[in-house]
């Protein structure tokens, strides 16, 4: 030892600090048990002691419970109480119950071709799939979503209607009469002398035929120089008269059959042979630009023309008043013209409407009052063409109207659609109309009957509906619809089937006429 | 202004939904324990209005709870049960670590346990509401009776399963309950009638069941600890409903009450109990009428057909009466034994089989053994050696069917679903057969009879009177048979005379039939040999009418021919097909049929889909059936050929 510190700064001579004390403590720092003669028992541990033994003894502390009983059985239900359960439970679906199939020995028919039965009980084997099945069951209660299904239980037959015999609704077109040959392309409109013997047919082969209808024999041919659109007769008993529809002109044809009474043909002559006198009317601009009325030319003349009618657009319709003076014709394409107000006797035309609210479709006129039906794509509207104004907008029910058939008591009316929908409507409730689904195709023609309380609607899928279609004179008496009879007949020609129904004016007989080039009486 | 707007998932079936896991999480519990509480409780998933909107805009596929199920849960004390178990579980597992094995006992002793009872009352809250839910009980109850007692944690499972369908069962035979039986390939399907409930359960073939792969037992033991609480409280209530005393005091079986974890049940044991028949506290004569004429009084057939229903019904309860039955040991005899004493018949077997039998082999009075063999030995004469399945068959038919199809060795009429009663579905030949038998419209003897069968039944006439002195009380069955056998015979011979009869008639009239189709030959056999006359002016009638018909029809056309040329036509007989008038009606329902409003059309046509489904299913196996009786008469001819 050399007596050097490393650091400069150590004090060697500070004073001592004693850490341990020097003196002897009461409790020694060493870590030798304790003698056993050293112990001193607790007393009052040994009277704790005492006093559980005494209880245990006595039977006061149980160290081991008495064990409750898992099952016991008593009568559960002896309390009538009522308990809170699950909210709105749902029982799960039983179990399907076996039919023949799944018997050990089925009948022959029941068994894959591949299976042999069983031939007796013995020879049944375990069935491998048993706790799988269970075990699936089991799965099933407590993990499969629940839902409420409501199942139908009825039959089929329980949900048809009970309807009246048609037997007992006779009379009403059952069978085919005849078969109108003799056109040799589309036969877009006909129409029945309101007598009833004639028939006259517009096809799209350029002519006009009529035909007798109690033989069937095609009376006149007349060519014309375009496809026929529509023909129809004049109502009037005094006038022998045809209107017919050819590209933009509307003719006035005396077809002078032999057959009709001479006096009324040579009345029609007469008639229409001079030019009625106009005396200081001028015709308003409106007007003139859209219809100009002509004599026919000698040639013309000798066919059968009496007057020409040279519409500024094409033309699709004309109706007929049941006067036989008035007529109107629609112009699809005629924007706020489309609809023309003509009288024959004083050769007049007038525009009724100022503006026309979407594409006219059909018209027709009231059977009793002066009221006039116009029907645009969606809407119904008629017109009191007295008083100059609208009397009712129906809503149509249906996407696209075709056609549309005024009962003759003027109380309700049928509206067809290409949309394969055919409405009822009555004038007094025209927001509920009954919608009578009767047609997969589209509806080309309604007609209502004039003396019997039938009606016939026909659509491109062929099938002429012809039903019962009673009215009460009690307005809250729902008009009695049924259906009678599904008629077919016509074939399909480039999509197209029955263009055209008409009623005979007093037989219970049925006109169609088709894209097949034929008509076809129903009778 | 002011209004809030409405947040996403605060209201609506957002709130009415729970997912799985927030249940879990809700109630704080593992997903074991979870599904124990639903299982027990009869919790499920439910299926939601809007998937998206309940599950707040996620689409994908979760089991979603009901809030209000889930709040139900919270209450439920067993979930203390279930937190007090897992902490015992750790503690057990701890003091098994430490190797302390007095203190795993202690601890054994003092196993959290719970019972199930308030959870019964709560879901059925009345016991009929516990006897509609039996099915699935049952079901369970009779595999687990089937188990092997291998495993330690089922064994009491399983031994309390075997007691209580053993339990079961006997009320059934005690109540005479038992309405159908059906075997399948899958097992044995009961159904019983208790108190106006209608219970169906299955049971295995009686081999022990096989495990597949993909079966959770733990799942299938938690349902059957809830099942078996469900079905000892049921029990109990049945048996007092018949004043019998619960649990049965068996002969065989030393079931004792609440003692279950010493019973040791085997089959020999339950063979012997469901033999034994129970004893009442006092015989209560329960012959009052059971229909509920209140409800009914109004409406006169309904009544009648109700009393016609429940003559049925106690015919078929008496099915077996007085028939002693004795059971070979390839059959099944615990089916066969519940089934026939249901119908109160007498059942044993062979001593060496099972204990319990009732009476021997050698016993005279036997009236039928149940044989399952091809071959078997006949050396009584006094009985019918028969194979099982007539059993079963009686019982669905509710009358003991002729025997002679159902002999040893023969190839066994097929075994018919006494479920499957749909009119509208295919119904085989035989149960057409079967349905006329109820009605009464075929007399037993009028079916082919097996040959032997005849001359075994008069031989054994000697012996029978015999024994008509020796003992008075065998004397019925037998009687019976004997009396039959004449019967049978005048029967037949009366319809041969009559057959002849017919003929003679055939051979006596002439060919008037062609001209109407749609008639019914039958009918149209015995009137025309009466009134040949009547016909022929029926005829003329006819073409008159129809000549008037087609007058009128022709219309224009005949109109247009008279112009031309006036004479008399001879009227032509109009040719109406014979389906004229179906061919109509089909027309009319068609035209109805498009008056059926929007709506309803919807459902006719989805009832049209389901029916046609059916038809065609049906019309399939009509043709197979044809086709193979068609070979089968083929197979026939060409044996004959060969003789």
């Amino acid at each position: 030892m050399s007596h050097r510190v490393p650091d400069a700064s150590y004090d060697m001579y500070a004073p001592w600090i004693d850490h341990f004390t020097h003196e002897v403590m009461d409790m020694p720092l060493s870590g030798q048990p304790e003698s056993k003669q050293s112990f001193i028992p607790s007393k009052s541990e040994a009277a704790w002691v005492a006093r559980r033994a005494e209880q245990i003894r006595r039977g006061l502390i149980q160290y081991t419970h008495k064990k409750e009983e898992k099952h016991s059985f008593y009568d559960l239900w002896a309390n009538t109480e009522r308990l809170r359960g699950i909210h709105n439970h749902m029982p799960a679906p039983k179990l399907k119950l076996p039919g023949h199939g799944q018997s050990y020995n089925p009948p022959t028919e029941y068994l894959p071709n591949d299976r042999e039965p069983y031939r007796s009980l013995r020879k049944v084997p375990g069935y491998h799939f048993y706790i799988k099945e269970r075990f699936e069951r089991c799965l099933d209660l407590y993990i499969a979503p629940r839902k409420r299904v409501m199942r139908v239980k009825a039959e089929s037959k329980d949900l048809i209607p009970v309807l009246p015999k048609p037997q007992d609704l006779r009379p009403f077109p059952t069978m085919l009469g005849h078969i109108f040959k003799g056109h040799r392309s589309i036969i877009r409109s006909i129409s029945v002398h309101p007598q009833g013997k004639y028939l006259a047919s517009g096809s799209d082969d350029h002519t006009v035929k009529i035909w007798e209808i109690s033989t069937g024999r095609c009376l006149r041919s007349f060519d014309v120089e375009a496809a026929v659109k529509w023909v129809a007769w004049n109502p009037s008993s005094k006038l022998f008269l045809l209107a017919i529809v050819i590209e933009n002109k509307v003719i006035f044809l005396n077809p002078e059959t032999y057959l009709m009474d001479k006096l009324v043909v040579q009345q029609t002559n007469a008639v229409f042979r001079e030019e009625p006198d106009q005396g200081d009317y001028i015709r308003p601009e409106r007007v003139k630009t859209a219809v100009t009325w002509r004599k026919p030319t000698p040639d013309e003349w000798a066919k059968g023309y009496r007057i020409v009618l040279e519409h500024f657009r094409m033309v699709k319709q004309v109706v007929w008043h049941k006067q036989g003076d008035y007529f109107a014709t629609l112009i699809p394409e005629g924007d706020h013209r489309s609809v023309m107000m003509h009288q024959l006797s004083r050769w007049r035309s007038q525009v009724p409407f100022n503006k026309c609210k979407g594409r006219v479709q059909a018209l027709s006129f009231h059977p009793k009052y002066p009221f006039l039906y116009l029907a645009t794509q969606t809407h119904i509207r008629v017109y009191n063409l007295q008083k100059q104004r609208m009397l009712k907008k129906v809503r149509a029910n249906s996407r696209w109207v075709s056609s549309i058939a005024i009962h003759p008591g003027g109380e309700h009316f049928l509206v067809g659609g290409y949309d394969r929908k055919l409405n009822w409507f009555e004038m007094e409730c025209t927001r509920t109309p009954h919608a009578l689904r009767f047609h997969k195709g589209a509806i080309r023609g309604v007609a209502f009957h004039r003396k019997y309380p039938l009606f016939a609607s026909a659509s491109d899928e062929g099938r002429i509906i012809v039903s019962h279609g009673m009215v009460y004179d009690d307005w809250l008496k729902d008009p009695f619809l049924v259906p009678l009879k599904e008629l077919r007949g016509h074939s399909r020609f480039e999509d197209l089937c029955v263009l055209d129904v008409t009623w005979h004016p007093y037989e219970p007989f049925l006109f169609t006429s088709g894209a097949d080039a034929t008509i076809r009486l129903w009778h | 202004m002011g209004s809030k707007r409405k947040k996403k998932g605060e209201a609506g079936e957002a709130k009415r939904y729970i997912t799985r896991n927030a249940a879990v999480k809700k109630l704080q519990l593992s997903l074991r324990d979870f599904r124990r509480l639903c299982i027990l409780k009869g919790i499920y998933p439910r299926e939601p209005k809007n998937r998206r909107k309940a599950q707040k805009g996620d689409s994908t596929i979760k089991t979603l709870y009901y809030m209000k199920d889930i709040q139900f849960l919270f209450h439920e004390p067993i979930i203390w049960k279930f937190r007090e178990h897992r902490a015992f579980s750790l503690k057990i597992k701890h003091a098994k670590a430490k190797k302390d094995r007095p203190k795993v006992q202690r601890m054994m002793q003092n196993k959290p346990m719970y019972r199930l009872d308030h959870i019964v009352r709560e879901r059925y809250p009345t016991f009929t509401h516990a006897l509609r839910d039996l099915d699935d009980p049952l079901t369970l109850c009779f595999l687990f009776s089937k188990l092997p007692q291998v495993q330690r944690t089922t064994l009491n499972m399983v031994n309390m399963c075997r007691r209580l369908t053993l339990e079961f069962m006997l009320y059934v035979i005690e109540a005479q309950a038992l309405r159908k039986v059906f075997i399948t390939i899958k097992g044995y399907y009961y159904q019983v009638e208790v108190m106006g409930q209608t219970i169906t359960w299955i049971t295995p073939h009686p081999f022990t069941p096989q495990t597949t792969t993909g079966v959770d037992f733990r799942i299938m033991r938690v349902f059957v600890e809830f099942y078996i609480t469900l079905l000892g409280f049921t029990n109990f209530r049945l048996y007092h409903h018949l004043n019998l005393h619960y649990p049965p005091r068996l002969p065989h079986a030393d079931i004792k009450e609440g003692s279950e974890d010493d019973i040791e049940m085997g089959d020999p044991e339950r063979l012997a109990s469901l033999n034994f028949p129970l004893k009442r506290n006092h015989v209560e004569d329960n012959e009052s009428e059971t229909i509920d004429t209140h409800l009914l009084e109004e409406d006169e057939t309904r009544l009648q057909e109700a009393r016609e229903e429940e003559k049925k019904k106690k015919q078929q309860q008496n099915l077996f009466k007085g028939l002693k039955f004795f059971l070979n040991r390839e059959t099944n005899i615990e089916s066969l034994t519940f089934v026939i004493r249901a119908c109160k018949g007498e059942v044993s077997w062979e001593e060496s089989t099972a204990e319990g039998n009732t009476f021997p082999v050698t016993d005279e009075t036997i009236t039928h053994e149940i044989v399952d063999r091809d071959n078997p030995k006949q050396p009584y004469l006094s009985r019918y050696y028969i194979q099982p399945q007539w059993v079963y068959d009686c019982i669905n038919a509710r009358l003991l069917l002729p025997v002679q199809d159902y002999f040893p060795g023969a190839t066994l009429p097929p075994h018919l679903s006494p479920f499957d009663l749909d009119a509208h579905a295919y119904v085989p030949p035989e149960q057409k057969q079967l349905l006329a038998r109820q009605r009464g419209e075929i007399p037993e003897d009028q079916l082919p009879r097996h040959q032997d069968s005849d001359s075994d039944s008069e031989e054994d006439e000697g012996s029978k009177k015999k024994k008509k002195k020796t003992n008075d009380a065998n004397i019925r069955p037998l009687d019976s048979f004997k009396s039959r056998t004449q019967k049978r015979k005048e029967k037949k011979r009366k319809l041969v005379q009559k057959e002849a009869a017919k003929e003679q008639e055939k051979e006596s009239k002439p060919a008037l039939t062609w001209e109407d189709v749609s008639r019914e030959a039958e009918a149209m056999e015995t009137q025309a040999a009466e009134n040949g006359k009547d016909t022929a002016t029926k005829e003329n009638g006819k073409e008159e009418a129809a000549a008037e018909q087609n007058g009128k029809d022709a219309g224009m056309e005949e109109k247009c021919n008279r112009e031309k040329e006036m004479r008399v036509y001879r009227g032509r007989v109009q040719k109406i097909s014979p389906n004229a008038a179906e061919k109509q009606e089909l027309e009319e329902k068609k035209l109805a049929i498009m008056m059926i409003p929007r709506k309803k059309k919807r459902v006719y046509h989805m009832l049209r889909r389901r029916e046609k489904r059916k038809e065609s299913g049906a019309r399939r196996l009509t043709q197979k059936r044809i086709a193979i009786d068609h070979e089968k008469e083929k197979a026939k001819k060409a044996k004959k050929m060969e003789v």
